[in-house]
């Protein structure tokens, strides 16, 4: 097993404590059932802390729950009362989207707007428990009137003290998760099965009119990159392409955990050396959109030469394991088409 | 142990300590937030897991100045004396959690000698070094140990501090061959801040 994992996103975080608590065997596999790569270019502004990576077949959560039956269901929250009921009726645990700037136990509390997700658990009395992941981490218990104070803020845009994670109208959102029971008959024609899929999903270029996926986007964005200067940033400004990473590399890190499950029930475990190699490459990912991310306060020309290179170990990273799956020759099975992909029972 | 602390001060390009006075100057991050300088000793010499460092000069008042190398591929200049050096020693720390920092240490004579446990450089009397540098942030109640510099509380550029996280300065001891520095190279990786250099001899003594 390798040593390093890349860190995720808030809500790939809570969304993992939720489904374990629900699916203490499955859950981390569930959430890796995808490998694709997401590349807006129509100028859209709208990436957040807690975004899940675009995909050109319907948005992640479908996905997810189409393939694994994790089933992460986004909620508005129009009256303010919804997740709160929930919470009463349930005593399920939800996932809340919040604005730490209202969250007393935070640093940047009544200072800085920066918008992210934590897990918010039933109330006691006029207080709600709640999990914050955020270093430092607080799980403890939040005045209900501060939590909906967070879950109802503007989040306004700071790009001094809150450079990515700010300017988010969060209206209340909030997530649950269920997990439905996967049934597998035959578990080595299901994994080949699966890594087929995943392998197709990812060589597939597909174009969009504000997108473009797989592969192919991976290397548009380092030709995009690799042209240096103002260039990139036209396409795709360094704070959206931070936050695409970000949720892209989440996604793989459960993706390794399905990988190294599934070769080994295809016949193959001579790949799991393979796929906790490509983990350890996922760190020119994290070392991209960190860098990104520092980009965003003071940038300079070595930091861009930096990230031009992180990316293109990350697209030589993807292309070695896409190599040595076709290498390892796993047995044909039949594509599952995603309308009739109903492993869940 | 004898060391002989480089001085950086031509080479210092990020501020990564303020006073009290200059919160808002603070560049460690992408949030701005800085070590707190007054808990530092700057212009004079530390002791941290046995190793001595001296930072850079910095003084209270007036706009905050640059205190310590973002590692971008600097190219910093030995031990003028030319003495054996056994290890060398860094004084840094890592922005978003752990990172690696790869040295090309240049060597006086000898590199083409250096026997073969010893990891070689691209070139004559080069070698390679690498360390991961933790993260810079830890919680107060985190354990301490000899190899942290460790400070009370965090700067933030609101103009305020806390100690909710306190930042910590790591001391990382890489191995060498025993003989003259004459350069060293950080290799990019702009997470890594480096507040001090020190090359040592007598490291067994």
């Amino acid at each position: 097993m390798t040593a390093w994992t890349p860190s995720v996103s808030t809500l790939y975080r809570n969304v993992e404590v939720l489904a374990a608590a629900r699916s203490p065997r499955s859950y981390s596999l569930r959430l890796g059932m995808s490998w694709g790569f997401g590349l807006p270019n129509d100028g859209r502004s709208n990436f957040t802390e807690f975004s899940f990576p675009l995909r050109p077949a319907g948005d992640l959560p479908d996905l997810l729950r189409r393939r694994g039956g994790l089933d992460i269901r986004r909620h508005d929250d129009p009256s303010g009362v919804t997740m709160h009921e929930y919470l009463h009726v349930t005593g399920e645990p939800v996932v809340a989207v919040v604005d730490s700037f209202y969250l007393p136990y935070r640093p940047a509390y009544g200072r800085v707007h920066s918008s992210r997700t934590i897990i918010a658990g039933p109330a006691e009395g006029d207080r709600v428990w709640v999990d914050d992941c955020w270093e430092p981490t607080y799980r403890g218990l939040l005045r209900r009137r501060d939590l909906d104070a967070a879950r109802w803020s503007r989040a306004e845009a700071d790009p001094l003290l809150e450079p990515i994670f700010s300017d988010v109208q969060t209206d209340a959102e909030w997530f649950t998760v269920s997990v439905e029971p996967l049934l597998i008959n035959d578990p080595a024609r299901w994994a080949a099965t699966t890594i087929r899929l995943l392998v197709h999903e990812m060589t597939t270029a597909v174009r969009t009119v504000g997108a473009s996926f797989g592969l192919a986007a991976l290397r548009e964005m380092v030709g995009v990159l690799a042209e240096g200067g103002d260039a990139p940033w036209r396409v795709v400004s360094r704070r959206t392409m931070a936050l695409v990473l970000r949720a892209e590399l989440s996604s793989r890190r459960y993706l390794c955990t399905l990988l190294r499950n599934a070769v080994t029930l295809a016949g193959h475990p001579s790949l799991i050396d393979d796929v906790n190699l490509y983990q350890e490459g996922l760190w020119h990912f994290q070392a991209a959109r960190d860098v990104l991310v520092k980009s965003l306060r003071h940038g300079c020309a070595e930091y861009d030469k930096f990230v031009v290179t992180r990316c293109r170990d990350a697209l030589s990273n993807e292309e070695r394991l896409l190599a040595a799956i076709e290498a390892a020759g796993l047995p044909a099975a039949p594509l599952p088409e995603e309308a009739a992909e109903a492993w869940p029972a | 142990m004898i060391a002989c602390c480089l001085n950086l001060t031509d080479a210092v390009d990020r501020i990564g300590a303020t006073f009290d006075s200059d919160r808002q100057a603070g560049e460690l991050n992408a949030w701005g937030n800085s070590y707190p300088a007054e808990e530092l000793p700057f212009g004079g010499q530390v002791l941290v897991g046995g190793v001595r460092y001296a930072l850079v000069r910095k003084s209270p008042g007036g706009p905050s100045r640059p205190d310590h190398i973002e590692a971008l591929g600097q190219r910093l200049a030995g031990d003028p004396l030319g003495r054996p050096v056994e290890a060398l020693a860094l004084l840094a720390a890592g922005e978003m959690g752990p990172q690696e920092l790869s040295v090309r240490v240049h060597l006086a004579s000898g590199g083409d000698d250096i026997g073969p446990a010893i990891g070689r450089g691209s070139g004559p009397g080069i070698v390679v070094r690498s360390a991961t540098i933790p993260g810079w942030l830890i919680r107060p109640e985190a354990p301490t140990s000899p190899d942290q510099l460790r400070c009370r509380h965090l700067h933030y550029p609101g103009d305020y501090g806390l100690a909710l996280l306190v930042p910590v300065l790591w001391s990382r001891v890489l191995p060498l061959p025993g003989l003259p520095v004459t350069a060293i190279e950080l290799a990019p990786s702009p997470l890594v801040h480096v507040f001090a250099i020190s090359l040592l001899a007598g490291v067994g003594s």
